[in-house]
């Protein structure tokens, strides 16, 4: 396959999808997860929320890589349109999942408190 | 050939004209207009009335704090004032007036004749007029709501808050979700389908992105607080415990579901008003707005992450400190995106040659305060301050910030950019200009006071304070700015009436504006445009290719030929490129949508005053409403045309010419409005039913004793059965729809199978709806015998509107001018609904029996 048929290949919808939105998915997951699990962390470790962190961090970076690829890549100036914003989710997402992530360092899982 | 080469002659202008304006004269032809601009200006000049009022309650709240110890108004008047000031501001003025303005202005920016749905969008006015009807008839009966906007239990239920005031707050507010719903997925299905050959959605408005991400979140965040909504109602009126944490309920379910709606509500009133001032801002400095794909991105990022956020409301509620933390890293993130946007902002001014006119000080304003606000909001949304000002005046003063600031001052500058286009006259300039810096000024004297006021002690809804306690100041102060900031509206309000009849004349585009809808005549004609236009630009009025005027005929459509008088025809457009598609038929103007909205009044009604035959007699009344309003049009001229395309190369890019396609009047399955409308209710309703099953398994999360008894709930057995109808009746759609598509099943076959469809469907319901009653479920000692119900309740009524759904079709069917055979436009969004309804109520039964066998 040349250079310029690759330009040319449209990729599929599911693909477009998981390139422009990646990063969000992977986000949406970390924050539901890291919700719910936090009792768990509570009881068997801080590790498993690092997990969900690293996971979906891995995730988003690759949404983040191939819509910068086929950004410059692909003719179709709408598609090109949407992997550029798909670009600035994906970085706008992976940032949230690390500064979500990073606060599993610093507050203790079992604390909590409430006005009376 | 442009428009100007050909001009359009005045007879076949006539004729659209009488095709698109009212069919009757007088006020029962006022009142079954069905046009976008007549449902859009409904709702800018009610939500106005509507602020009007609460803005009146404001300044008489404002007067009984203007002094220490005062005794102005009681503290139950108090009450009833800041309940009602909020829950109009919040759910009747800044929502419904952003709607108003996209229903009015969206279609014209993206080159359509009318909405897609134009009953159903008279339908979500009439639905918004009875809820807010309903809100104010309190004060007559003397029972204003008194619980708060956001009516926590267990204060609003039956126990604490007796009477009709709660009741009156939930109907009122509850209408007001459905129209804000229906409003919602009318626009989706506009920017998918409606748009102007050409018009890829990199080209669409600004205001296009960011209508279209807030009816993204309308449809995932409204339908949670109807259903709690309902629930709160459904335990005034019948004792089950949702919101009790003594009998299995809890009443943090109630704070869960509102602020799952109501964070993201903050941005479904700031996202519009962003997408209002990227449409002035480039106007007012005669620029394109810099990094727009970065503000397109910035939309979609502030809508996503706005789900990420309900809990800030809840900080001090016990929840474990590292989960708050997550909201809080969430609320500082969110503050990414909007800088973004105010950033762009700031680009165009800096770089452009603003003027000053009203519009372009009101986005100033904007600036300003939202600023402001922001800033502050990053400061209650960090945990440790959150503790100290919560419920205090500080938290107050925030609030008001980013919602005057986010959305007052920006519907200001747009009802100023837009006046001329409504009524072809100006809005007196200098009038403009006095209104705003007192608003401004009425605004800075009014809320940074109450920062203050909040750092020295003071919590929100006092109804009055000591004296001595070093707030008399602040308050007096923040009074008078009240004061000041009414004065602005007021000079506004009188701008506008005496423009309406004797301002100025403006012209098609005085502004000299990039969008569509400065391209056609002021005030706008019935049918919109003389010609579809064909856009090639994201500012079609300053690209290269379209100056100075983009209305240019499509000659696909010149090919199909005119339509007979009297058809509302509307080109169907692709939702990704916009190429030119299909031609859709729209309804005529109707009073069913108001009747429909009529009769719902006498079921709640009925409800309210616990006459339930009355009620009866409603739902009767609303069936037939929807069966006479669904009612097909007389015979239709169905015209094809095999053409090449030829629309201009930037419009189609390689393919241009390329192609021969067959161009339909009346569209097929997934390209058909009503398939595209079907598919958006059905995300509503997921969401809807998700919100019924995320309260059970929260309420499970939270009970030991779940179900509180070893005993199995009654008719188990018959209830998986009517699951198992309900998914029968949706498979033999699914046969009639395919049948019909491909021309091998004869109309009666389809017909049939459509009515047998319904009857399973009906068996299912009438099977939940026995159980139900004669299972004696004790709903009011248990919540898990309350959501058993509840359950049982919602699928009999799911099915049975199945059932309506697949019976009125069948009887479609035997009118050939409707549903030609080899085409599925009724049929495939039919299909999709039955489809939807068996499987909700398979995945409620699911839930909660999974709910007391899996986990019990």
């Amino acid at each position: 396959m040349t250079t310029t048929d690759t330009a040319r290949a449209r990729p599929g919808a599911v693909a477009i999808t998981l390139a422009v939105f990646g990063g969000t998915i992977a986000w949406a997951f970390r924050f539901g997860l890291g919700y719910l699990l936090v009792p768990a962390a509570c009881e068997i470790g801080d590790w498993l929320l690092h997990l969900v962190t690293l996971g979906t961090a891995l995730l988003a970076l690759a949404a983040l890589v191939l819509s910068l690829r086929w950004a410059r890549r692909l003719d179709d100036a709408p598609l090109r349109f949407s992997m550029w914003f798909g670009v600035a989710l994906n970085v706008f997402f992976l940032a949230a999942i690390l500064l979500e992530g990073s606060g599993v360092l610093f507050v203790d899982a079992c604390a909590k408190a409430a006005l009376p | 050939m442009s428009a100007a080469d050909a001009p359009v002659q005045q007879v076949d202008l006539d004729v659209l004209e009488r095709t698109w304006g009212p069919r009757r004269p007088g006020i029962v032809g006022w009142l079954g207009q069905c046009n976008h601009k007549a449902v859009g200006l409904r709702f800018i000049v009610t939500a106005m009335a509507f602020f009007l009022i609460a803005g009146a309650m404001a300044l008489v709240m404002r007067t009984q704090l203007a002094a220490p110890e005062n005794d102005l108004v009681s503290p139950e008047v108090f009450n009833q004032l800041f309940t009602m000031h909020g829950t109009l501001m919040m759910f009747f003025f800044a929502v419904p007036i952003l709607e108003g303005l996209a229903i009015y202005f969206l279609p014209l920016q993206l080159g359509a004749r009318d909405m897609p749905m134009p009953r159903f969008g008279a339908f979500g006015y009439w639905v918004y007029l009875a809820g807010g009807i309903l809100l104010l008839s309190s004060f007559f009966f003397g029972a204003a709501p008194d619980g708060g906007w956001y009516a926590y239990p267990p204060l609003t239920t039956a126990a604490f808050s007796p009477g009709l005031n709660i009741d009156l707050w939930l109907l009122g507010v509850t209408l007001t979700e459905i129209s804000a719903i229906v409003a919602a997925v009318e626009i989706i299905v506009l920017i998918f389908r409606s748009r102007a050959p050409g018009m890829t959605l990199a080209r669409m408005p600004l205001f296009g992105w960011s209508m279209l991400a807030t009816s993204a979140m309308i449809l995932v965040a409204f339908p949670p607080l109807v259903v709690t909504s309902l629930l709160l109602e459904i335990e005034r009126k019948l004792g089950t415990p949702f919101f009790d944490g003594t009998a299995g309920g809890d009443p943090l379910l109630w704070q869960h579901l509102f602020w799952w709606f109501g964070h993201p509500e903050v941005y479904i009133q700031l996202l519009p008003a962003l997408g209002i001032l990227a449409t002035v801002i480039p106007v007012a400095t005669r620029r394109r707005l810099p990094m727009r794909w970065l503000v397109v991105a910035s939309f979609l990022a502030i809508a996503i992450v706005s789900f990420g956020l309900w809990v800030h409301h809840m900080f001090t509620t016990g929840i474990p400190h590292l989960a708050l933390q997550f909201f809080s890293s969430a609320s500082f993130m969110i503050a990414i995106p909007s800088g973004v946007i105010v950033l762009s902002f700031i680009a165009a001014f800096w770089t452009g040659r603003a003027n000053f006119d009203p519009p372009t000080l009101f986005a100033i304003g904007f600036l300003v305060i939202f600023v402001f606000g922001g800033i502050t909001g990053v400061m209650v949304g960090t945990v440790s301050f959150n503790f100290q000002a919560h419920d205090t005046y500080f938290v107050v003063g925030h609030f008001h910030s980013v919602l005057i600031g986010g959305n007052v001052f920006p519907v200001f500058a747009g009802l100023y950019h837009w006046f001329p286009k409504v009524t072809g006259r100006h809005v007196n300039r200098r009038a403009g200009q006095a209104s705003f810096w007192l608003m401004l000024v009425g605004f800075m004297l009014t809320f940074v006071p109450q920062h203050v006021v909040g750092f020295l002690g003071m919590v929100r809804r006092m109804w009055t304070y000591e004296e001595g306690l070093g707030w008399e100041v602040w308050n007096l102060a923040s009074s008078l700015g009240s004061g000041i900031l009414g004065l602005g509206v007021g000079v506004s309000v009188v701008a506008f009436a005496v423009a309406w009849r004797g301002g100025e004349p403006a012209g098609g585009d005085p502004w000299g504006a990039p969008t569509l809808e400065w391209s056609t005549a002021s005030p706008v004609p019935q049918h919109n445009f003389p010609v579809i236009p064909v856009v090639a630009s994201a500012e079609p009025r300053w690209g290269p290719l379209n100056r100075p005027d983009p209305v240019e005929a499509s000659p696909w459509y010149a090919a199909l030929g005119n339509p007979p008088e009297g058809q509302r025809e509307t080109p169907v457009t692709t939702p990704i490129h916009g190429r030119s598609a299909a031609v859709a038929l729209l309804p005529t103007h109707s009073l069913w949508p108001l009747w429909t909205t009529v009769a719902i009044m006498v079921v709640l009604i009925g409800v309210l005053f616990d006459l339930w035959w009355l009620a009866g007699v409603g739902v009767v009344l609303v069936t037939a409403s929807l069966v006479a309003w669904t009612w097909p049009a007389g015979r239709t001229d169905l015209r094809e045309a095999d053409i090449r395309e030829t629309e201009p190369t930037p419009l189609d890019g390689p393919d241009r010419g390329r192609n021969v396609r067959t161009f339909r009047v009346v569209t097929d399955g997934g390209r058909s409005i009503g398939w595209w409308g079907t598919v958006n209710g059905v995300i509503a309703l997921g969401h809807l039913v998700g919100a019924t099953a995320v309260a059970t398994v929260y309420l499970r999360s939270r009970t030991v004793t779940w179900p509180p008894t070893a005993t199995e709930p009654p008719g188990v057995t018959a209830i998986v059965i009517a699951a198992g109808l309900a998914l029968v009746a949706a498979v033999s759609t699914s046969l009639a729809e395919r049948g019909t598509r491909s021309g091998r099943a004869a109309r009666p076959v389809a017909a049939l199978l459509l009515v047998l469809a319904g009857a399973f469907a009906l068996a299912g319901g009438l099977i939940h709806l026995i159980v139900t009653l004669r299972g004696n479920l004790p709903v009011d000692e248990h919540a898990f015998w309350a959501i058993w119900w509840l359950i049982g309740a919602t699928s009999f009524v799911l099915l049975v509107s199945a059932t309506i759904t697949a019976w009125v079709t069948a009887w479609h069917l035997g009118k050939r001018d409707v549903i030609r055979t080899g085409h599925d436009a009724e049929l495939a969004p039919v299909r999709l609904w039955v489809w939807s309804c068996a499987v909700s109520v398979v995945a409620l039964l699911a839930v909660a029996m999974g709910s007391a066998v899996w986990w019990g």
